[in-house]
């Protein structure tokens, strides 16, 4: 009914990529979904925090923290279930796009958490986002995987062709005033 | 406003080949890719797979678009810009307006005949959702009329449908509010007779006057009443040149109804923000908070508004407030033939007196499924009066709710800035506007900030005169909306019992007023959050505290330095307990979306000579405690200034408190024990080796200690734990503890300790550790909490492992219940231990939370099942009853089902509730009578502040359960011998 009032408990445009199932089947999970996805966690934001601010919209039935594929370690999301579809449309009113942990994170709609989304699809194991970001992030690890192979890269070059020289080659002399001669 | 292009977007008028050509205001071509295309290369994503429909943008999208394609597109696109017109128009009062109102009438008048639809639901949009720009709109219409008045008619017959609609349901009398405004507007632009409006005004006073006087339906004769008082203002000018004598006779009839005795109703003392505010303000005019005003609204407020109305009146309607944009169009209004409107279809809802049960509308009839199945009806007649009140009450609460605006806070001391009569309808519209925007908080603080725009320069900015450099005196207060804003923020986040959206939009919506206007927002938010901590009592009123006996001197050892002040007259304004709390959550979500920077340098001092447990020193204590949640300890650390870490820096440390770590000393088989289960647990060993083995540690290993040895251990878990221990009264550790145990529980009680605490240890990682160890040993779990001692046991235990950490407390305990591991009744058993009396702060938040979340998680499962009960009887009546239907029947089966689970449940309730309201009244009793021993008055005593400000609000929390209760509560809990102070509180509870 709202005409004026855009509301901000609609699903984003987002879609998992590795979904099974036709679109309507899609439509009608985000519609009774208790799921939400988070994004935007920095790596060392705990279930613990997650937990404390996710609370304050309704009872939390469990948190799923988005692990990196190869070193099981947290990498920047999470899904969280609650019990109360409305709980899960308050948050999306009122937690996404707040603060946590000093990032704004961002939260979705989802249609359900499935046994293997807890993983990055990143080729390096993390959120595919932080496979091709170009800015630094100390909270996500720093700079993108890619970013990061090049930095690497550019820190070989300059080890080798530019490192600060520590001893004199031999041959030199260190007597005074050899240069004159 | 946006210039108005009656031929579509350029965009549609080619092929999609054209798209390049198209550039947008900015000069941008239009991107060709779906927005949804990553900006990196993402190679082998294949277009059809899944969603990826879109993908890679490759073909797809060139096929020539039909030209019914074309038509529809263009259709769409002509509605989109026409909204946006609709909304928009008048955001600014500038000079404008005229001009934009005009143009947009013409646009509206030639458009209608192929967007009548659309046009007809931007007005019933705009009406109910844009509160402060009614005026604007009724405008349009006046100018609609001139062009072609058979299109403003159509808009004024949705307009009385939608009214007409909305009257009938009690849960919608806001909106209801809102309509009338539009006819009033209607009727000074000139469209609506000014007959009619008065016969519409008149209709809802008739129907108070003319009820019945046997049913007190206060609710809603205060809510029609309230309606015609609040929109007079808007028409009031042409309802007194239409006729005076009618008029006169309109505000007698007022008059009277806000004089009778029954408006002049002291508000109930549990419902009180800052109880004991209007006590202060009367024997002290000097206090910061204290204004007139405000206690004139929150004694009458049916009264202050009829004042506000009579003055407007006084003053020929003279209002700033009301902008008569329609005055400029007055040579094109005059001479139109205003309408004139038939009443009849307007049908108020009947009184219904609340003493009496009756089941509304919204009520599944019983008795037409009641006949199906002996069982049920059996099941039905042996929970009817619970049941049945409970219904009631939970389908008629909501009756007229919020109508009459929750009083203001007054904030903001400054006399000039009070809030005066006009402002009221600004502060009115505020509160509208926070409450229709909250799906979109952003919306909402848009709006918000605004408002400004909205309303007549004058009200809000001192008027200069361009000739001389002196400011003439304004001739009333200015209005600082900005101000109002923070003041109707703050209202809404205190209401009591509940707000009507959770805490946290309050909190959300917080934040983004400081993203849209930090400059603006951020000082006055500094000042509001100062002020009020300002009025938070920061020291004791122990003049006297005990004349002699061992507590004294206990409490003089542990409270070391700290001098003993007398009374201080600068005490503070007592606060609700409840709004402490929302207080405290509501600053720590500010902090956290402001990196934490405070000036905590500012409060220093104050903080420095707090005594502990007040309230002041305790809200920061608790704020802290939960940024350190939302954020670190050593992020929190950072930000506090050195000298005040000390005093305000809760204690609080991720490690457990782990008994069988080695560094306790303990009986040498007790430890070897726990060891080796923990060994076994770390092997995820499958649950009946584990059972075996505990088996054999009663059999054998443990069987050898004497009771002397096992005792500590079995009593250890059951000590009280003060949660702040910085000099917060620590009480001797042998004095707190409430367990009696004997020879034959103390060894179940040892193993009990040892399984609880290795199990809580192997889970200590992470929230999802936890559910998980929780989940693989559950019914061992189960098995250890047979009886409610055990129960209790396993929550103390809990308590004591993570004493240091409490947000554990709160979580585990709360998936313990979820498993039924723990009940209800043994969580309150805990948060209530008599023993936390010896405490001056015998109510950490956390505490306090786990209990409520205990009381709720009840609570809403009774309404979920209520909900699907319903449901599901809705199907039931829908088919036809008399054929014998296999799904019919299986329906029925559930149902029954249902309503079984949800009798043991509300027995549960009951229970629940009953042990709450008795635990609560001994604990009130013991400390009262520790006061009177102490020759301590009851205000100074921080234990029973604290306690009774708990009982309080889960009293008003759940009004509808103690109401429905009352009986019951009444024979066993609160009978005469009870101390008044207790059972006041629960009187007032059945009068909410």
């Amino acid at each position: 009914m709202s005409f004026v009032v855009q509301r901000l408990d609609k699903p984003s445009s987002y879609r998992d990529h590795q979904y099974k199932g036709n679109v309507s089947q899609f439509a009608k999970d985000l519609q009774f979904s208790t799921t939400l996805y988070v994004g935007n966690l920095s790596f060392f934001t705990t279930e613990e925090q997650i937990y404390e601010l996710f609370s304050k919209c309704g009872e939390i039935k469990r948190i799923i923290m988005g692990l990196d594929r190869n070193k099981r370690t947290p990498c920047g999301f999470c899904f969280v279930e609650y019990y109360r579809r409305e709980d899960t449309l308050d948050c999306m009113r009122y937690i996404n796009g707040t603060k946590l942990d000093d990032r704004i994170i961002r939260t979705d709609l989802d249609p359900g958490f499935r046994e293997g989304r807890q993983f990055g699809r990143g080729r390096s194991g993390g959120q595919v986002r932080d496979e091709y970001r170009q800015e630094f992030d100390a909270g996500r690890g720093g700079w993108g995987h890619i970013r990061a192979k090049q930095e690497a890269q550019r820190e070989a070059n300059i080890e080798e062709n530019y490192v600060a020289i520590t001893s004199i080659p031999h041959g030199a002399s260190l007597e005074e005033g050899s240069m004159e001669g | 406003m946006e210039e108005y292009n009656p031929s579509p977007n350029p965009v549609m008028e080619g092929t999609a080949n054209e798209h390049t050509e198209a550039v947008d205001q900015f000069g941008r071509t239009v991107r060709r890719t779906h927005h949804r295309a990553k900006p990196y290369d993402r190679p082998h994503r294949g277009r059809d797979r899944g969603f990826n429909r879109f993908g890679g943008g490759r073909g797809g999208r060139n096929a020539p678009i039909s030209a019914q394609d074309r038509h529809r597109l263009e259709l769409e696109e002509l509605e989109k810009r026409l909204a946006t017109l609709i909304i928009k128009v008048g955001d600014k009062l500038s000079s404008s307006v005229a001009f934009n109102l005009e143009a947009l009438a013409g646009v509206l008048c030639k458009e209608y005949h192929r967007l009548s639809e659309t046009i007809l639901r931007a007005f019933q949009g705009v009406v109910t959702e844009l509160p402060m720009k009614t005026e604007i709109y009724a405008t349009l219409v006046g100018l609609i009329n001139a062009r072609q008045p058979e299109i403003a008619e159509a808009i004024v017959r949705m307009a009385w449908d939608q009214l007409v609609e909305t009257a009938k349901d009690t849960h919608r009398y806001k909106m209801v509010k809102l309509w009338l405004r539009f006819f009033a507007c209607l009727t000074a632009v000139g469209v609506v007779l000014p007959a009619s409006c008065l016969d519409l005004l008149r209709c809802f006073i008739n129907a108070v006057v003319r009820d019945d006087p046997q049913v007190q339906d206060q609710g809603r004769a205060d809510t029609f009443v309230y309606m015609v008082m609040i929109t007079l203002p808007w028409v009031g000018r042409h309802l007194d040149q239409y006729s005076v004598t009618e008029m006169d006779a309109l505000f007698q009839t007022l008059q009277q109804y806000v004089q009778q005795p029954s408006q002049q109703r002291p508000p109930l003392a549990l419902l009180q923000r800052f109880p004991g505010l209007m006590d202060l303000a009367a024997v002290d005019p000097n206090v910061v908070v204290a204004s007139p005003l405000w206690q004139r609204y929150q004694t009458a407020p049916l009264q202050y508004v009829y004042h506000m109305v009579e003055e407007l009146r006084q003053r020929n309607w003279e209002d700033p407030i009301v902008h008569r944009t329609y005055e400029k169009f007055s040579s094109v209004l005059a001479p139109l033939q205003p309408m004139e409107i038939m009443l009849a279809a307007l049908e108020l809802p009947p009184p219904v007196d609340p003493k009496q049960v009756t089941f509304t509308g919204t009520e599944p009839d019983y008795n037409a499924s009641g006949s199906v199945s002996g069982a049920r009806s059996e099941l039905e007649t042996k929970v009817e009066p619970m049941q049945a009140a409970f219904r009631e009450t939970y389908a008629t609460k909501q009756r007229f709710s919020d109508i009459l605006p929750t009083p203001w806070i007054p904030l903001y001391s400054e006399p000039q800035l009070e809030l005066v009569l006009d402002h009221f309808i600004v502060y009115d519209m505020l509160l509208d506007t926070m409450d229709i925007f909250h799906v979109n908080r952003k919306d909402a603080a848009s709006y918000l900030t605004q408002l400004q725009f909205m309303v007549s320069q004058v009200l809000w900015q001192a008027v200069t005169t361009d000739e001389s450099d002196e400011v003439p005196p304004p001739q009333r207060p200015i209005l600082n909306i900005d101000q109002l804003v923070v003041t109707s923020l703050f209202s809404r986040l205190f209401q009591l019992p509940s707000p009507p959206h959770k805490t946290m939009y309050y909190s959300a919506l917080t934040v983004e007023l400081c993203k849209f206007s930090h400059d603006r927002f951020f000082p006055l938010l500094s000042a509001a959050i100062s002020d009020l901590f300002a009025t938070m009592p920061t020291q004791t009123l122990w003049s006297q505290i005990g004349n002699g006996a061992s507590t004294d001197e206990t409490a003089n050892s542990t409270r070391g330095t700290l001098q003993r002040l007398a009374v201080q007259p600068d005490a503070g304004v007592a606060w609700d307990i409840e709004c402490i709390h929302r207080f405290a959550d509501w600053f720590a979500m500010y902090l956290s979306n402001g990196n934490y920077t405070w000036d905590w340098q500012a409060w220093a001092d104050t903080l420095q000579r707090c005594h502990p447990a007040t309230p002041a020193l305790t809200f920061v204590h608790e704020s802290l405690s939960k940024c350190i949640r939302l954020s670190y300890m050593d992020r929190i650390k950072t930000t506090i200034p050195e000298d005040l870490q000390p005093v305000v820096m809760p204690d609080i440390s991720l490690n457990p408190n782990f008994r069988y770590d080695g560094s306790h000393p303990l009986p040498e088989a007790i430890q070897t024990f726990a060891n080796a289960l923990l060994d076994q647990l770390n092997q995820k060993e499958p649950i009946e080796t584990i059972q075996s083995f505990l088996e054999n540690a009663y059999q054998y290993d443990l069987a050898g200690l004497s009771f002397e040895e096992l005792a500590p251990v079995a009593t250890a878990s059951s000590q009280v734990y003060g949660y702040f221990p910085q000099g917060f009264g620590e009480v001797p550790s042998d004095q707190l503890i409430n367990v009696t145990v004997t020879s034959d529980n103390a060894l179940t009680r040892v193993v009990r300790d040892v399984f609880v605490q290795c199990v809580l240890f192997i889970g200590r990682k992470s929230f999802s550790h936890m559910l998980n160890v929780i989940e693989r040993y559950l019914p061992l779990l189960k098995k250890f909490g047979m009886d409610a001692d055990a129960k209790h046991h396993i929550v103390e235990t809990v308590n004591e492992f993570w004493k240091d950490n409490p947000q554990f407390v709160t979580i585990i305990v709360d998936k313990l219940l979820n498993y039924r591991v723990v009940s209800p009744l043994s969580v309150l058993t805990w948060a209530l231990n008599p023993l936390r009396v010896q405490f001056d702060y015998p109510a950490p938040f956390y505490v306090w939370e786990t209990l409520r979340n205990t009381i709720h998680k009840l609570e809403s499962r009774i309404q979920q099942i209520d909900r699907r009960i319903h449901s599901k009887r809705s199907l039931l009546t829908t088919q036809d009853t008399t054929e014998e239907n296999p799904a019919e029947v299986s329906t029925l089966e559930n149902i029954a089902q249902l309503e079984s689970t949800m009798t043991s449940l509300q027995l549960e309730q009951k229970d629940l509730l009953l042990s709450l309201f008795q635990n609560f009244s001994s604990l009130l009793a013991t400390t009262i009578k520790q006061c009177i021993d102490k020759g301590v008055s009851l205000e100074a005593c921080q234990t029973y502040l604290w306690i009774s400000g708990r009982y309080r609000e889960i009293m008003r929390t759940y009004h509808t359960s103690v109401k429905a209760l009352s009986s019951t509560l009444e024979t066993i809990v609160f009978t005469e011998d009870v101390h008044p102070l207790i059972t006041t509180v629960f009187k007032e509870t059945l009068e909410i």
